[in-house]
């Protein structure tokens, strides 16, 4: 027994200082993968790889040119354009509090983990559509990796080395998803009423926030708990949900979650997304289809598009226009300003 | 352990081994039916099919009688217990119920001798725990989908079902209601009552009965445009009184509705 608890100090060890969360009020420490435990380390190397274009085929793209530190991570477009130009056929999710998701991407109920999630636009292949392209010429990618000045250290000081078996495919995931870990948003107006006391919120933004848990506007049932998404795990969660819905709006051919299942019930639902900093993630829905918030309390409002397996919940609501923008001044109070402003969040090849 | 492969070898002949643990056992049925997800069955005053999505309930306020005098029981502490809460849990996330968890719960796992003659247990969580951050609670009071929000707190049970008659859910959501969001914790209606079954829980458990609580239920019609079929605990929920007054609840200020039929004594632990 005493030998093994050696090994540990010494596989942990690597002169690496353990990880210190550092959460705001309410929030609770993220379930983290047992083959990938959080080192600063991994973090600082998860930093610079998140930024750099030298990851792409063509030195283009990063994770960053789709997911913005001032749009909560999310971006402007409907849908991202990879960085050979192939279409991305999904909105670009943001990636605040996203160590918290129960599964990944917005339809897909086996991508669990941030390090498989990670992988997928890094090293998709055709037919998938190619986002940063990594895997097109890997051994390129880690040439210009080698030959840079910092990363043989991050590297070393993150995985043990970096030679013949470093970097590896797995090794930059597993970065990039320590990285992702940290990115967590817990000081909005809302966070700073429910907890701080600091701040009131005006009576507009407390009648919509009546509204949204309330069974007229019904946005809680699915938008329920502290990151308003009921699809959360946490590191001390015993169980996992999955929160699949289909809400009612289906424009495009997309079949959602039914796209990997084949079941037909699970035709047109997607991941419930957070409502988190929802006033900096536009535009909206699966696809970027719906521009404003204002468009997107209209989708409910009507009660979705009437789709064959929507959610009985999705009806038409009874909601004033003085309640429908009382409703969204609420979630404009989700809206963290600080989020995004960090060292930490921005892009480290910008601050040199 | 090895205390109980000795008594497991002594006594297998007959029995099924497994250590003698201090248990009140549950059993999710509808009507004389187990109740599974995937099964199909007849419900509500018009006997209408229907499929479960889900079945969990929180319980508390646990108690048991012995020699007419009641006592607290004092619960274990797992992953569906914590401070004196339990959380039932029949579904198996699989046939419908595919946003639940795989895990069930259907027993009252108790720490302490359970020789007594009646329990008694109140459907629900205490107000002193009921609006607290789930986020950040222990299991089983940190489920995402049992909890609405810090001013309304948990969702007592949450017990829907797919109304295959009208192609609709049915939900069946008791909680707090009327709630302030400004005096946290502060709600008009509690909606908790107490359950009293006399039983003898070496011997004998209890069943939960779906049909019963369904009992009061057209589900052949279609509910108006712009309502949810269900009770959800808000004003005005017209499936509310006696779908509460099956577990033995008042709704709001109005007297309770029938009897509590949800909850009957059946023999085998």
């Amino acid at each position: 027994m005493k030998s093994r608890w050696w090994m540990l100090l010494l596989v942990s060890g690597c002169g690496d200082p353990p990880w210190q969360w550092q959460l705001p009020l309410g929030f609770v420490e993220p379930r983290v993968p047992e083959d990938n435990p959080m080192t600063e380390a991994k973090v600082a190397l998860g930093h610079r790889l998140f930024f750099d274009p030298r990851l792409s085929v063509n030195e283009e793209q990063s994770c960053a040119s789709c997911h913005f530190p001032e749009r909560a991570f999310s971006d402007d477009k409907a849908t991202p354009t990879g960085t050979t130009g192939d279409a991305v056929p999904r909105n670009a999710m943001t990636l605040a509090n996203a160590a918290y998701w129960s599964t990944y991407t917005w339809a897909n109920p086996v991508l669990t983990t941030l390090e498989e999630q990670a992988a997928v636009p890094l090293f998709a292949t055709h037919p998938d559509p190619i986002e940063i392209g990594a895997a097109e010429d890997f051994p390129a990618v880690v040439d210009r990796l080698q030959a840079d000045a910092d990363y043989p250290r991050l590297f070393e000081d993150a995985f043990g080395g970096f030679g013949n078996e470093v970097p590896t495919a797995t090794n930059i995931a597993q970065a990039i998803a320590s990285y992702e870990r940290t990115l967590i948003s817990g000081n909005s107006r809302y966070d700073r009423y429910s907890y701080g006391g600091d701040v009131q919120l005006t009576d507009d933004e407390r009648a919509g926030f009546s509204l949204f848990f309330s069974e007229r506007a019904e946005c809680y049932h699915c938008h329920g708990g502290s990151l308003f998404s009921t699809a959360f795990v946490s590191a001390s969660s015993t169980t996992t949900e999955r929160a699949f819905e289909n809400n009612g709006y289906g424009d495009g051919d997309d079949r959602g979650l039914a796209a990997i299942t084949g079941r037909i019930e699970d035709e047109k639902k997607f991941r419930v997304p957070t409502l988190r900093n929802i006033e900096k993630t536009a535009p909206y829905m699966h696809n970027g289809g719906l521009r404003t918030l204002e468009d997107v309390i209209a989708h409910y409002v009507r009660g979705g598009a009437g789709l064959e397996g929507q959610s009985t919940l999705v009806k038409p609501l009874d909601l004033s226009d003085v309640e429908q923008r009382q409703l969204i001044a609420f979630l404009r109070t989700l809206t963290d300003d600080t989020f995004g402003a960090t060292d930490e969040q921005q892009d480290p090849f910008a601050q040199r | 352990m090895r205390v109980w492969v000795l008594v497991c070898v002594i006594v297998s002949t007959s029995l099924a081994c497994a250590p003698a643990s201090n248990t009140i056992g549950f059993t999710a049925q509808v009507g004389e039916l187990p109740f599974a997800c995937g099964q199909s069955y007849a419900m509500g005053n018009a006997s209408t099919q229907v499929t479960p999505l889900d079945f969990r309930m929180y319980l508390s306020g646990v108690q048991l009688r012995r020699d007419g005098q009641w006592e607290d029981a004092t619960l274990a502490d797992n992953n569906f217990q914590h401070d004196g809460v339990v959380l039932l849990d029949f579904e198996t996330s699989q046939g419908g119920c595919d946003n639940g968890s795989p895990d069930t719960h259907s027993v009252i796992d108790v720490a302490q001798d359970i020789e007594a003659d009646a329990i008694a247990f109140v459907v629900g969580i205490p107000a002193s725990m009921n609006h607290l951050d789930a986020t950040t609670q222990s299991p089983p009071l940190n489920i995402p989908s049992m909890y609405w929000s810090w001013a309304d707190g948990y969702k007592y049970t949450k017990i829907d079902v797919r109304n295959e008659a009208i192609d609709q859910d049915f939900f069946f959501h008791v909680g707090a209601s009327d709630c302030s969001t400004d005096d946290v914790g502060s709600c008009v209606n509690r909606h908790e009552g107490r359950v009293e079954l006399e039983l003898d829980p070496r011997r004998q458990s209890i069943a939960v009965d779906l049909a019963a609580m369904w009992s009061s239920v057209n589900l052949a019609v279609e509910p108006p445009a712009n309502d949810i079929a269900g009770c959800m605990s808000f004003p005005d929920d017209a499936e509310c009184p006696a779908m509460l007054g099956s577990l033995g609840l008042q709704f709001r200020d109005q007297a309770a509705v029938g009897n509590m039929t949800a909850f009957r004594v059946v023999n085998g632990s």
